[in-house]
C-alpha cells in the first residue's frame, strides 16, 4: 500500500489553477521530495492531502484513508510541519506539548521519555519553559518538529522543514528523517534546498504551475532531461524552464552591483 | 542632535509603541496584521485618535462636574468642604483615567523593543536617553497637558489665582504619581502576563489582574454619574463622625491638596489644625511626586533599553508531559491564552459589564409601583443571551494564533465547538447569578422571579452550540474556524443575533404561559422543559451540521 496516493487532483482559486491534474505516489518507507518554484502548488497539494482544503476533483489518501472523507484519521497517522509557523505565541513549548500529547491521547510515561530524548538531542532544554513568542525562528521550527514527531507518525509531511535550523539541528533532523524511514516510516517533504533533496530523498517530484513536470530518482531525472552528471539544481532549473530567466537576473544584478 | 529632530524621531518610535500595544491587546490582531496591513494601520491611527478624544472627553467631563459641584451645588455641603472634597475627587479620578487608559500602551512600550534600533545607531547614550524620554512624552502628552490645563483654568475662573496655583501643583503631582504607578504596574502586569509559571496561584493572579484592569477601564467610562454621590458621601461622613475627619483626610493624598486649596479660598472657615495638616500633606506629596518623577525616568530608561525579564531564575524544570483528556486540554490551553492578554480576558468581565449596563435600566423598569415584574427579568436575561453570543465568538478568536498547530492535529470540529461552549458557559452562568443579585436588589414582584435566571443557566450550552455552529457553517463551510471579530464584524453581529434568537425561545415559553395561566410555577416549568428539549436537540443535531 502507498503511504500517499494522489490521483488527478485539481484545485483552482478563481481563475488560477493551483493544482492541475496532479497524480503521484509516495511509497511506504520512502523519503519523497516535492520540489517546485514559489507558487507552484506544493503547499496547496499538501493541504489537500491533510484534508485542510477540498479538491475540485480527484482524490488524495494516506495509507488508503481518504483525506476528504476522514481528515481526523489521516491526521492521526501523520506528523505535519507546515511552512508558516503560526504557533500559540503566548504558550510555552511545555504547555504546547502537553496540549498536543493530550489531544493525541498519548501515554504519559512513554511520551515523557521520548520528549526528554528530543529535548536533549535538539539542545532545547533551556527554551522549554519560555514563551514561544520569545523563541528564535529556528527554535520555533524545532518546536514544530518535536510536535510532529511526538506520536511516532507513520508518515511525516514536512513543508520547508530545514529553512531556519542551525547546522547542528539540521544535521540531527536529517538523521531523524533517515531513521524514521529506516524504521519503515514514510516522509513527504517540500523543500527549496537542493542539497537536502539530493542527499536525503529516495525520489523527487518536480511540480510547476500545478503540474508534475518530472518524477523519479536523481538518475532518472538526469536521463529525462538529458543532462548526465548534472546536479539537482541544474536539473530543476532545466525542467522548470527557468535557466534563461536566472541567467538574465544574474546579469542585471551584476550590472547593478558594479555601479 | 537637535531637539526638533529628536522630537520627530520620537514620533516614529511612539508610533511603533502604539502599533505593538495594538498587537498585544488582542491575539486576533496578530493574524489581522498579515491579512490586511493597510486596514490595521488605519485601525491603529483611528484607535489612537479615539483614545485621545476619549481621554480628553473624560477629563473634561470630570473637571466640569467636580468644579460645578464644588462651586454651585449648595445641597452637598459648605463651600470649603465642597471645594476640598471636589478637588480631591477630581484628582483621584484623573489619576484613575491617566492610569487605566494608558496601561496597554505602556505595556506596549516595554514589549516593543522600540529603543533597540536607535541604540545600535551612532548616537551617544545621552541622545538615546533623550529619544527615549521624548517618545514617552509623545505618548502621554495629550492627557498630561489636558490635566495640567483644564482644572487649573477652571479654578482660576471660579476661585481665583491662589487656588489655581495650588491646583496646578496638585495636578502636576497627581500626574507624576500616576505615571510612576503606571510604569510600575505596567511592568508588573507585563511580567505576570508573560511569565510561564504553571502554578495555580500564578494563573489566578493573571486572571485577577486581567479582570481588575478590564473593570477599571469599564468604570472609567461611567465615572461622571458617580461623582456628586461620591462627594456627598465623603462630606456626610464628616458630619456623622465629626470635623476631626477632615483633619485626618488633610493628611491623605489627594485630600491634602484639596484642603490646601480650600484654605487658600476660605481660610477663615477652616480650623487651624486642618490647615496645618493640609500644608504638611501638600509638602510631603509634592516631594513624593518629584521623587516619583525622577525614579520613573530611571525605571523607564532601564526598562526600554534593557527590557523586562520574564524568565524564571534558578534551575531548569524537569522535562515532563502532562496528559489530560482532549476536551480538558483544549479548555486548559484556551484559558492560558485568555489570561495572557487584556483583550482576551474581556470575556471574563462580561458579567460585570452586563450588570453595569443593566443596573440603571432595571431601576427604571421598576416603574411607579417600585416592583420588578417578570417581563423586566425576561428582558434582562435576553440581554445576557445576546452577550453570550458575543462571548462565544470572542472565544473563537483565541485560535487565530495557533493555525499551524491546529492544521496537523486530529481534532474534530465537534470537539472544538464543545470546548468553546464549555468555556462560554462559565461567564454565562456568572451573568445569570449576577442578574439574580440585581433582580433581588430591585424588589422582585415574586421571589419566584429569582428562579428564571437559575432555570436558564444550562441554556448556555444551547446558545454556545448554536452560535458556534452558525459561525462554523458560515465561515468554514462546517469546519471549525477561528474568527477575528475585530476584522470580521459581520460575525460579531451574527453571533449576537443567533445568541439572542436562540436564547429567547425558553423566555417566550415562560412569557406565553404566564399570559395564559398567570402562574409563575407553570411558567417556570415550561421554561425548564424548553431548556431541556433544546439541550437534547442541540446536542444531537448541531454536530451533524459540522464537517472535519
Amino acid at each position: 500500500m502507498s503511504a500517499v496516493n494522489i490521483k488527478n487532483l485539481v484545485k483552482s482559486f478563481g481563475e488560477l489553477v493551483a493544482v492541475n491534474d496532479l497524480t503521484l505516489d509516495v511509497r511506504e518507507g520512502e523519503i519523497y521530495a516535492l520540489l517546485g518554484p514559489n507558487g507552484a502548488g506544493k503547499t496547496t497539494t499538501i493541504k489537500m492531502l491533510m484534508g485542510l482544503l477540498d479538491p475540485d476533483s480527484g482524490n488524495a489518501s494516506v495509507f488508503g484513508i481518504n483525506s476528504q472523507e476522514n481528515p481526523v484519521e489521516v491526521k492521526n497517522l501523520v506528523g505535519y510541519v507546515p511552512e508558516e509557523q503560526q504557533l500559540y505565541d503566548s504558550l510555552t513549548p511545555r504547555e504546547l506539548f502537553d496540549f498536543i500529547a493530550s489531544i493525541r491521547k498519548l501515554s504519559q510515561e512513554k511520551i515523557t521519555k521520548r520528549m526528554r530524548e528530543f529535548v536533549k538531542a535538539l539542545d532545547f532544554e533551556q527554551y522549554y519553559d519560555n514563551m514561544i513568542v520569545t523563541l528564535s525562528q529556528g527554535n520555533k521550527q524545532k518546536t514544530m518538529l518535536i510536535a510532529a514527531l511526538l506520536h511516532r507518525p507513520k508518515l511525516l509531511i514536512l513543508d520547508e522543514p530545514f529553512s531556519s535550523l542551525d547546522v547542528r539541528s539540521a544535521k540531527i533532523m536529517k538523521d531523524i528523517v533517515k531513521i524514521h524511514a529506516e524504521n519503515g516510516g514514510s516522509v513527504l517533504l517540500s523543500t527549496h534546498v537542493m542539497e537536502v533533496a539530493e542527499g536525503l530523498c529516495d525520489r523527487v517530484g518536480i511540480i510547476d504551475e500545478g503540474v508534475l513536470v518530472a518524477e523519479g530518482t536523481l538518475d532518472e531525472l538526469r536521463t529525462q532531461s538529458q543532462r548526465e552528471g548534472a546536479t539537482l539544481e541544474v536539473l530543476f532549473l532545466k525542467l522548470t524552464e527557468q535557466e534563461e530567466e536566472v541567467a538574465e537576473g544574474v546579469s542585471v544584478l551584476r550590472e547593478a552591483l558594479s555601479d | 542632535m537637535k531637539i526638533s529632530e529628536s522630537w520627530r524621531l520620537a514620533g516614529i518610535i511612539s508610533g511603533e509603541v502604539r502599533f505593538q500595544a495594538f498587537l498585544e491587546a488582542n491575539p486576533s490582531n496578530l493574524a489581522r496584521v498579515k491579512e490586511d496591513p493597510a486596514k490595521i494601520s488605519r485601525a491603529i491611527k483611528s484607535q489612537s485618535r479615539i483614545s485621545i478624544v476619549m481621554t480628553g472627553f473624560i477629563l473634561i467631563l470630570i473637571a466640569v462636574i467636580s468644579l460645578a459641584a464644588s462651586a454651585f451645588d449648595n445641597e452637598i455641603g459648605s463651600p470649603d468642604a465642597r471645594l476640598a472634597v471636589g478637588f480631591a475627587v477630581y484628582l483621584t479620578l484623573s489619576f484613575v483615567v491617566v492610569f487605566f487608559l494608558n496601561l496597554t500602551t505602556t505595556s506596549g512600550l516595554f514589549s516593543s523593543g522600540a529603543m533597540r534600533l536607535p541604540s545600535t545607531l551612532p548616537l551617544t547614550r545621552e541622545q538615546v536617553e533623550q529619544l527615549n524620554f521624548l517618545s514617552f512624552v509623545r505618548i502621554f502628552i495629550g492627557p498630561v497637558a489636558l490635566s495640567l490645563i483644564l482644572f487649573p483654568v477652571g479654578c482660576l475662573i471660579l476661585f481665583g489665582p491662589l487656588v489655581a496655583l495650588v491646583s496646578l501643583i496638585a495636578c502636576a503631582s497627581t500626574v507624576s504619581i500616576a505615571i510612576g504607578a503606571l510604569i510600575r504596574v505596567a511592568k508588573w502586569f507585563h511580567k505576570k502576563t508573560h511569565q510561564t509559571d504553571e502554578s495555580r496561584i500564578s494563573s489566578m493572579v493573571r486572571v485577577a489582574a486581567s479582570i481588575g484592569i478590564v473593570i477599571g477601564m469599564i468604570s472609567v467610562y461611567s465615572l461622571g454619574s458617580y461623582m456628586p454621590d461620591l462627594m456627598r458621601f465623603i462630606i456626610n461622613l464628616s458630619v456623622d463622625v465629626g470635623p476631626g475627619v477632615f483633619t485626618i483626610l488633610a493628611l491623605v493624598f489627594p485630600f491634602s491638596f484639596g484642603f490646601m486649596a480650600a484654605s487658600a479660598a476660605f481660610g477663615s472657615l477652616i480650623p487651624l489644625t486642618t490647615i496645618l495638616a493640609s500644608i504638611a500633606g501638600t509638602a510631603f506629596y509634592t516631594v513624593i511626586a518629584v521623587l516619583s518623577f525622577r525614579s520613573s525616568g530611571r525605571s523607564l530608561r532601564a526598562v526600554t533599553l534593557g527590557g523586562i525579564s520574564t524568565s524564571k531564575q534558578g534551575l531548569l524544570r524537569e522535562v515532563a508531559v502532562d496528559i489530560v483528556s482532549p476536551l480538558r486540554s483544549m479548555v486548559r490551553k484556551d484559558l492560558k491564552l485568555a489570561t495572557r492578554n487584556i483583550g482576551s480576558a474581556f470575556i471574563f468581565a462580561i458579567p460585570i459589564f452586563l450588570i453595569i449596563m443593566l443596573f440603571p435600566m432595571l431601576q427604571y423598569w421598576r416603574g411607579p409601583f417600585g416592583f420588578l415584574r417578570s417581563m423586566s427579568a425576561l428582558t434582562a436575561i435576553e440581554y445576557a443571551n445576546l452577550f453570550g453570543g458575543i462571548s462565544l465568538v470572542s472565544i473563537l478568536m483565541f485560535d487565530t494564533q495557533g493555525a499551524s498547530v491546529h492544521e496537523g492535529l486530529p481534532v474534530s470540529s465537534k470537539l472544538v465547538l464543545r470546548t468553546k461552549t464549555v468555556i462560554m458557559i462559565v461567564p454565562y452562568i456568572f451573568c445569570m447569578l449576577a442578574l439574580d443579585l440585581v433582580i433581588l436588589i430591585n424588589s422582585p414582584i415574586s421571589p419566584l422571579l429569582l428562579l428564571i435566571p437559575i432555570v436558564q443557566m444550562p441554556y448556555g450550552y444551547v446558545i454556545g452550540m448554536a452560535v458556534g455552529g452558525a459561525v462554523f457553517k458560515i465561515r468554514g463551510g462546517g469546519r471549525a474556524v477561528a474568527v477575528n471579530v475585530t476584522s470580521d464584524q459581520a460575525m460579531g453581529f451574527v453571533s449576537a443575533f443567533v445568541g439572542a434568537l436562540i436564547g429567547i425561545v425558553p423566555l417566550v415559553g415562560y412569557g406565553l404561559t404566564i399570559l395564559y395561566t398567570g402562574s409563575q410555577i407553570l411558567s417556570l416549568a415550561t421554561q425548564g422543559l424548553i431548556v431541556l428539549v433544546m439541550i437534547v436537540a442541540s446536542w444531537r443535531f448541531i454536530p451533524k451540521l459540522l464537517k472535519d
